[in-house]
């Protein structure tokens, strides 16, 4: 039930626990997005390695709300069709700012792991 | 938090707006997708029919989104609570009996508990009943245990002023407050001022006394109780001020205490006790005139109280020089919570009881486990579709639950409404003298245990069948009239476990009914020493302080009575006595001296309890006389003052000769003229039938004597009660100011003494029957569904040429076997029960053979016959037609 399925199964890269939250966040740090546009800037931004799945998105965007990291309002599109905009709140910004380095971290200790020789 | 709130938030009032939102939000998605294909060059059909595919399952997206709501629990909660309302109404009888099994159990104890914290826990008046102490003084050397103490003692607890906030003495009194020329009699109590401040109690009008008005000779002032002033004022507020005129003297009306506070017990009215400093010297040590109450500071215990007490006291003692006496008679001073104290002899009865109704609650519980096991197999084939649709054992578990849960809750409901109820019912039927005081009410306390009790139950009875459930790991099968040709197993056991639980705690309540009746019926049988038959009693407080001190007019009054008595019809015997035998609140007792035996300054001397009496008493209460003679009218003030003792006395202290002849002095601080000794009568029980509390009496003649009250006796062939009238025709015609404070018959006051053990047979003897009740329902109950599921096994063996006989004892053996397991875990359980309660409880041993018989007995008939039914309907079994169903 992905997005696009012009990816072959086996080469799909699946969005490991709690990375798509937090991805959702980066895609909000610059301006205001809809589901659809987060999910088309995730797959561009990732070179299509990453297929946004509806079903996880959606309730991704629920959770995100709950918590109060973002908010969301109707707005209307550039092109003129009205969506629903989500916006990074302050809190969601700091959450955002602790993930980021959190998982730069643990890409680079991995990185390390993987590369190291012997 | 936050997130957690605005589930809720989202849960309870924005779904609908939160759906429409997914929905246009989903919309407006598909429509971005839609123009992305329409500038591909799609035609608009195609357009569409891309986007949803690239949508993907919008479903599953929208369920998901709901699921981080929260809603689908809550949904699927209110969805499983119609379902089980659904599934209690559609089997009606089987809720209903549920209903009240678990009613009796949980209403049991409400019941019992609401008394209990009214007894034990929150005596009605007393402001943190567990700070406040009541001192007692015990004599080792005579047995002499009594809540009294002197004034000194009292005074040195009072310096204990980093233990003690207040202390306070109150000594009772009585009055005939005189209205439109007709006595009436007020009992009344003197106290120190600070007597309201140890219990926490508030006047609801006026005020309390000061300690200006505690002095020796200061104007008369009373505090009245709500129903005194309620009677004497009709509760008007303009009753503070004015002036009640009481053994002729007049007290202004100071205030009003709250209708709950009555400290001590029965008392309407409150004075001063205006001690002068010469009753707090260090020579009234010994002399226990008081009842002594202390209000401990937060944080204190009794024991240390206790300890701290031991220690002054012997300080005070050894530096004070009453050292020696205290050491060889034994003497100390302890303090007991005022919540045992007020309890008396209610307070190891309603341990039992507590004990009793937990039985009962767990016998209800398992009876409800059982049945719903059975309902759980009667509805496998519904569960076996709700598993073939799709639901979890988990969700099972928890319908089940719901089931039991709203069964027990509606239990719950009854068992708190109905337990206040039946805790002041049950108030009601013991003595008056250990229930006054006492004010049984619903509070967050009794909800509380009664929702322990609920959920207790509730854990027992809804474990079973979903351990059932859990337990079944084989796919259900839904096949039309399928019957295992023997019974499953671990169900069955579990049933099975239950039942036993049930003959075991029915075999511990009937044993114990047995024990106690047993002891009951021994100690009605016990040799008072009198014959409290037909004999009526009248007690009479002498009004006004002339009287009080005039030996003289006390004489001509109390001989006028009794003569008057003597000469009415009906009437065989006329006699007074002071203080009366059996009694609950009077005792009195002290140490006297033999002439010709000197004592050492610190012997303690012979001790014996004492009354005042008239010639008739011994005929009014048909005492045997042993030697010498009693007392006739001749014994008066103007001739030798004699003396009778009992059978005890004389053989404690006069061995090997006749104390007649011989004389003793009085004691009790009084002038020691001694009287002579002029007879022996036989010891009577003067206070209990569970234990003999006597150390040996001494009788002195009113004639000779002064006391401030006399209770008149009369000896009837008829009712003793239709005596009453007599009674007050005769006490007011000799001295029209005084009155008949109190009328009991004879009889009422021993049988009294034994309420708190009539109470235990009572109660036991009530909820041993609902218990056999129960366990005959579960041994009924199991073994027909067993013999059920064995039918085409009974069928195959008479088939293969078994004997109807040898059916009958396939299946009543099951029942059998079931009960005897049950039996021998109740013998340990009751043996255990005997051995605790052997110590606690005179007599109970009594009856103990007879009782575990009897118990054994009743429970393996009873069990027999609840088998029976379905073992004779098992051998009725048709072998072809039993065959044919399988």
């Amino acid at each position: 039930m992905s997005t696009v399925d012009n990816l072959s199964e086996s080469d799909r890269l699946e969005l490991l626990q709690g990375t798509l939250e937090v991805l959702i966040l980066r895609s909000l740090k610059l301006r205001p997005n809809h589901a659809y546009g987060i999910s088309q800037f995730l797959q561009q931004q990732s070179d299509s390695e990453f297929q946004v799945d509806n079903g996880s998105l959606y309730p991704a965007l629920q959770r995100l709300l709950q918590r109060e990291w973002i908010s969301a309002q109707w707005k209307s599109s550039p092109n003129g069709r009205r969506a629903r905009y989500y916006t990074l709140t302050p809190s969601g910004r700091k959450q955002l700012l602790s993930a980021t380095s959190k998982w730069q971290r643990f890409a680079l200790a991995m990185a390390k792991i993987l590369e190291s020789e012997g | 938090m936050r997130p957690w709130w605005s589930k809720i938030k989202r849960a309870l009032g924005t779904r609908r707006r939160l759906v429409n939102e997914l929905q246009q939000e989903i919309e407006a998605h598909l429509q971005f997708l839609i123009d992305e294909n329409l500038e591909q060059g799609m035609s608009p059909e195609e357009a569409r029919i891309a986007a949803r595919r690239a949508f993907g399952n919008q479903t599953t997206v929208r369920e998901r989104s709901y699921q981080s709501w929260q809603f689908p629990s809550l949904e699927l909660l209110l969805q499983d609570t119609r379902y089980a309302i659904r599934g209690i109404l559609r089997a009606p009888l089987f809720s209903l009996i549920v209903i009240v099994t678990l009613a009796l159990g949980i209403g049991g104890n409400a019941a019992i508990f609401s008394v209990v914290n009214a007894v034990l826990r929150h005596p009605a008046g007393v402001d943190h009943p567990q700070q406040v102490a009541v001192l007692h003084s015990y004599y080792s050397k005579f047995t002499l245990d009594i809540p009294y103490v002197s004034a000194p003692v009292e005074g040195t607890a009072a310096s204990l002023k980093n233990m003690i906030e207040t202390a306070a003495l109150e000594r009772p009194t009585s009055f005939n407050l005189l209205r439109d020329g007709v006595a009436e009699h007020v009992p009344a109590v003197r106290v120190s001022s600070t007597w309201f401040q140890v219990f926490g109690a508030q006047p609801i009008l006026g005020r309390t006394f000061t300690t200006e008005e505690d002095q020796p000779n200061a104007a008369p002032v009373v505090v009245l109780s709500y129903g005194f002033w309620q009677r004497a004022f009709g509760g008007a507020s303009d009753a503070i001020g004015q002036t009640l005129l009481l053994d002729g003297r007049p007290y202004r009306v100071l205030g009003v205490m709250r209708s709950d506070f009555a400290w001590p017990r029965r008392f309407e009215a409150w004075v001063p006790i205006a001690l002068p400093p010469s009753d707090f010297s260090p020579d009234q040590f010994f002399n226990e005139f008081f009842q002594a109450v202390v209000r401990l500071r937060p944080g204190v215990s009794v024991q240390q109280l206790n300890a701290a007490l031991s220690a002054r006291m012997w300080g005070d003692l050894r530096r004070l020089g009453g050292a020696p006496y205290a050491t060889n008679s034994g003497w100390s001073v302890y303090a007991n919570p005022l919540t045992e104290f007020a309890a008396g002899s209610l307070r190891k009865p309603l341990y039992v009881l507590m004990a009793v109704v937990a039985l009962v609650l767990l016998i209800a519980a398992a009876n409800v486990a059982g049945l719903f096991l059975a309902r759980s197999s009667a509805r496998s084939k519904e569960f076996a579709i709700q598993m073939a649709l799709g639901a979890s054992t988990g969700r099972m578990i928890r319908q089940i639950l719901l089931e039991t849960l709203l069964l027990a809750l509606v239990a719950f409901i009854a068992g708190v409404a109905a337990g206040p109820a039946t805790g002041r019912l049950l108030l009601r039927m013991v003595p008056n003298h250990l229930a006054a005081g006492f004010t049984v009410h619903m509070g967050p306390e009794l909800i509380a245990f009664a929702a322990a009790a609920a959920a207790l139950t509730l854990l027992i009875s809804g474990f079973g069948p979903a351990y059932a459930i859990v337990r079944r790991r084989e796919p259900l099968s839904l096949r039309e009239g399928e019957t295992h040709s023997t019974a499953s197993g671990g169900k069955q056991r579990l049933r099975g476990a239950f039942v036993i639980a049930e003959v075991s705690a029915a075999f511990v309540l009937l044993v114990g009914t047995g024990l106690f009746l047993e002891s009951l019926l021994a100690l009605q049988r016990v040799d008072l020493g009198f014959n409290p038959r037909g004999v009526m009693t009248a007690l009479v407080a002498y009004a006004g302080e002339e009287f009080e001190k005039s030996q003289s007019r006390q004489a001509s009054f109390v001989g006028g009575v009794v003569d008057r008595l003597a000469a009415q019809p009906g009437v065989r015997a006329a006699a007074a006595i002071e203080p009366l035998p059996f009694d609950p609140e009077n005792i009195r007792s002290c140490s006297f001296a033999i002439a010709g035996r000197p004592a050492g300054p610190a012997d303690p001397g012979p001790h014996s309890q004492l009354a005042f009496t008239t010639p008739g008493y011994l005929n009014v209460m048909r005492i045997p006389l042993v030697a010498g003679r009693w007392f006739t009218s001749m014994d008066n003030a103007s001739s030798q003052p004699v003396a009778v003792i009992d059978e005890r006395l004389a053989g404690r202290y006069w061995a090997n000769q006749s104390p007649i002849g011989q004389h003793i002095s009085f004691g009790c601080g009084w002038p020691p003229q001694p009287a002579l000794v002029i007879g022996v009568v036989k010891t009577i029980r003067i206070s209990s039938l569970e234990e003999d509390t006597s150390d040996g009496m001494r009788y002195y003649p009113f004639a000779q004597g002064s006391d401030f009250m006399a209770t008149f006796l009369v000896r009837t062939d008829g009712a003793p009660m239709a005596m009453a009238s007599t009674m007050n025709e005769a006490v007011t015609l000799t001295n029209a100011s005084q009155a008949v404070a109190s009328v009991t018959s004879l009889e009422t006051l021993v049988s009294d003494s034994l309420g708190g053990r009539r109470l235990i047979v009572w109660m036991l003897a009530a909820f041993a029957g609902l218990a056999l009740m129960l366990a005959m329902i579960g041994i009924y109950g199991l073994i027909s569904y067993l013999t059920a599921q064995r039918t085409q096994e009974v069928g195959i063996r008479m088939a293969l040429g078994a004997q109807r006989s040898s059916v009958l004892r396939l299946i009543l053996g099951g029942a059998l076997t079931r009960v005897a397991i049950g039996l021998g875990i109740g013998l340990t359980f009751s043996f255990v029960a005997f051995l605790l309660l052997r110590h606690e409880f005179a007599n109970i041993e009594t009856g103990s053979f007879a009782s575990f018989g009897a118990a054994t007995i009743v429970l393996l008939l009873l069990g027999a016959l609840a088998g029976s039914i379905p073992a004779a309907r098992a051998a009725s079994i048709n072998p072809v037609q039993a065959l044919r169903r399988e």
